[in-house]
């Protein structure tokens, strides 16, 4: 019994560590720009695909495949910021967030004429195989989500308050026009966010892509978990997307062994509207009278 | 290009700006001698800000020129400017509120950082000898205007006085050619206002060049080396400040104004 139940939390902790990296990704572009990212779920299953051909056309050398992946997602976040976010700056938010919605739409269409509708199967770079401590056998592949997401938050963590170009980018999240007039290069910053995000989403794709079939809509269900995990965790706050990440992969998981496995999505976003409802700012987040 | 002035290291010519019929700056003419300070004042809705964001780039001008050491900075984005040297400090206060004293400050000196985007993200050796050199720099600046003991709190958390301070810092560390004072003595006690005093003299001192834009007539005519005084944005005195003071048209628009202004 307890060796099922850690079974089922370090699944768990895989799958919301997914959710996490995606809605860490969403909250980046949402604390620079003030854009909520409706494209999320579109990347992440991008990078699934772009990865899936890459490792193909690499002959399995998944160093380079994954490697071409983020030249690939950066490349879409560059064409982002110069086709969408750079022409509707000056417009409100609520136009860019549109936007988005209007990308990821692009996005899919795009996949959908590339890799076609059918599902496929994508290996990991762990291979197949698991390890076992005693009667808990765990898959490579669930230890390399966790330690590559445990190495991108430390990373995030050291880029946004430990470097300059996080001081920057932090500065000018929080006014754009007094960080300009002292100096600050707004438009190279702006770029490095929309390459972040794309970047950050893509290897969510890599990660989640060996656990589950992929197809072109995969990622959307992930990027509305990941919503689910920022309600839950705090619009704002770093920490609270990586926790609420967890606990929405926490719940779906367990919900799937103790209570069905059709009611594991019904249960996320039930959590999320009680949130809502009862806690609107979500863990971590500040109330909206704190802000600005 | 002939006004050629040695001294002179800002030279507004003809600045005009028009916000649809409204002409908010008309033809103005300002000089800012090396190492002086003028004081730009006049009443509300003279077109003291606008001009101040005429001159940092925020917008264009419909006509006329800034020359900043000679050079045309008219066309130039605000962040362009202010690298070039005209560096402003806020009315309102727009410190970054959430990052420390000792960040806001270094992100002045990324303004005027060398090293590029590439040699950030690599952190190579070049990158990381300039920012050791900024963080020295905006340390001593720091211990200069007594903020050293608050270097790692949260700006939000500083009393207003030293928020008012810390916006001077944050601009000096870019070495600006022209610092523009935006109502530095706004809403500071008379303690406060003497310490700003001594600093400000100090700063020119120095042979800083200064924009000063204040209220407080008491502060211009102890600072100011010279006072331009606008009204419906055009300018209607420059002088010293004896000869400002007695002047008929700054008087009647200015000064006689500004009990009915303090009242409201």
């Amino acid at each position: 019994m307890s060796a099922q139940v850690l079974q089922l939390a370090i699944n768990a902790l895989a799958a919301g560590c997914i959710y996490a990296v995606v809605a860490l990704s969403v909250e980046i572009a949402y604390e620079s720009t003030g854009v909520v990212n409706f494209a999320a779920g579109q990347l992440v299953t991008a990078g699934a695909l772009i990865g899936l051909s890459a490792v193909a056309y690499t002959k399995f050398n998944f160093l380079p495949a994954y490697l071409l992946v983020i030249v690939g997602m950066s490349m879409i976040g560059i064409v982002f910021l110069i086709c969408v976010y750079l022409p509707l700056r000056r417009q409100s938010v609520l136009t860019i967030v549109i936007g988005t919605v209007g990308v990821g739409i692009f996005i899919q269409n795009v996949m959908l004429l590339t890799w076609g509708p059918l599902p496929k199967s994508v290996r990991s770079p762990m291979g197949s195989g698991a390890i076992k401590f005693g009667d808990v056998s765990v898959s490579l592949h669930v230890l390399y989500v966790i330690g590559v997401t445990a190495l991108l938050i430390i990373g995030m963590y050291l880029l946004l308050y430990r470097s300059s170009l996080g001081r920057q980018f932090r500065a000018t999240a929080q006014d754009p026009e007094a960080a300009t007039l002292m100096g600050i290069r707004v438009k190279q910053l702006y770029a490095l966010n929309w390459i972040l995000v794309c970047v950050l989403s893509g290897i969510a794709g890599l990660l989640f892509a060996p656990m589950w079939l992929v197809d072109v809509t995969s990622g959307d269900n992930i990027g509305l978990k990941a919503f689910a995990a920022i309600m839950i965790g705090g619009f704002g706050s770093v920490p609270g997307a990586i926790l609420g990440g967890i606990i929405v992969g926490a719940i779906e998981i367990f919900g799937a062994f103790y209570v069905s496995s059709a009611f594991k999505d019904a249960l996320v976003f039930a959590l999320m509207f009680l949130f809502l409802l009862v806690r609107p700012q979500g863990i971590f987040g500040e109330r909206a009278a704190d802000r600005a | 290009m002939a006004e050629s002035s040695p001294d002179a290291i800002l030279q507004v010519r003809g600045l005009t700006h028009r916000f649809g019929g409204l002409l908010a700056v008309s033809d103005v003419n300002l000089d800012i001698v090396r190492g002086t300070l003028l004081a730009l004042i006049g009443p509300n809705g003279a077109g003291k800000s606008t001009t101040v964001n005429l001159l940092t780039g925020v917008i264009t001008p419909t006509s006329g020129r800034i020359l900043l050491e000679g050079q045309d900075i008219v066309g130039c984005s605000s962040s362009a400017a202010a690298r070039a040297g005209m560096v402003r400090t806020f009315q309102n206060g727009r410190l970054f509120k959430r990052l420390t004293v000792l960040e806001n400050v270094l992100t002045g000196a990324d303004g005027r950082a060398k090293t590029s985007l590439f040699d950030a993200i690599t952190r190579n050796s070049r990158f990381r000898a300039e920012e050791d050199a900024f963080r020295h720099s905006a340390m001593e600046l720091l211990t200069e205007l007594k903020l050293d003991g608050d270097a790692d709190r949260q700006v939000g958390e500083l009393p207003y006085g030293k928020q008012r301070t810390l916006e001077i810092a944050r601009a000096l560390i870019l070495q600006p050619r022209v610092l523009l004072l935006d109502e530095p003595a706004a809403g500071l006690n008379s303690g406060e206002v003497e310490e700003l005093i001594s600093y400000v003299s100090l700063l020119r001192s120095r042979g800083l060049s200064i924009l000063l834009i204040e209220h407080n007539m008491g502060l211009v005519m102890r600072l100011a080396d010279r006072v331009a005084v606008l009204n419906f944005g055009e300018k209607i005195a420059d002088g010293t400040p004896a000869e400002v003071r007695s002047n008929e048209r700054v008087l009647e628009a200015y000064l006689g104004r500004k009990a009915s202004h303090a009242a409201g």
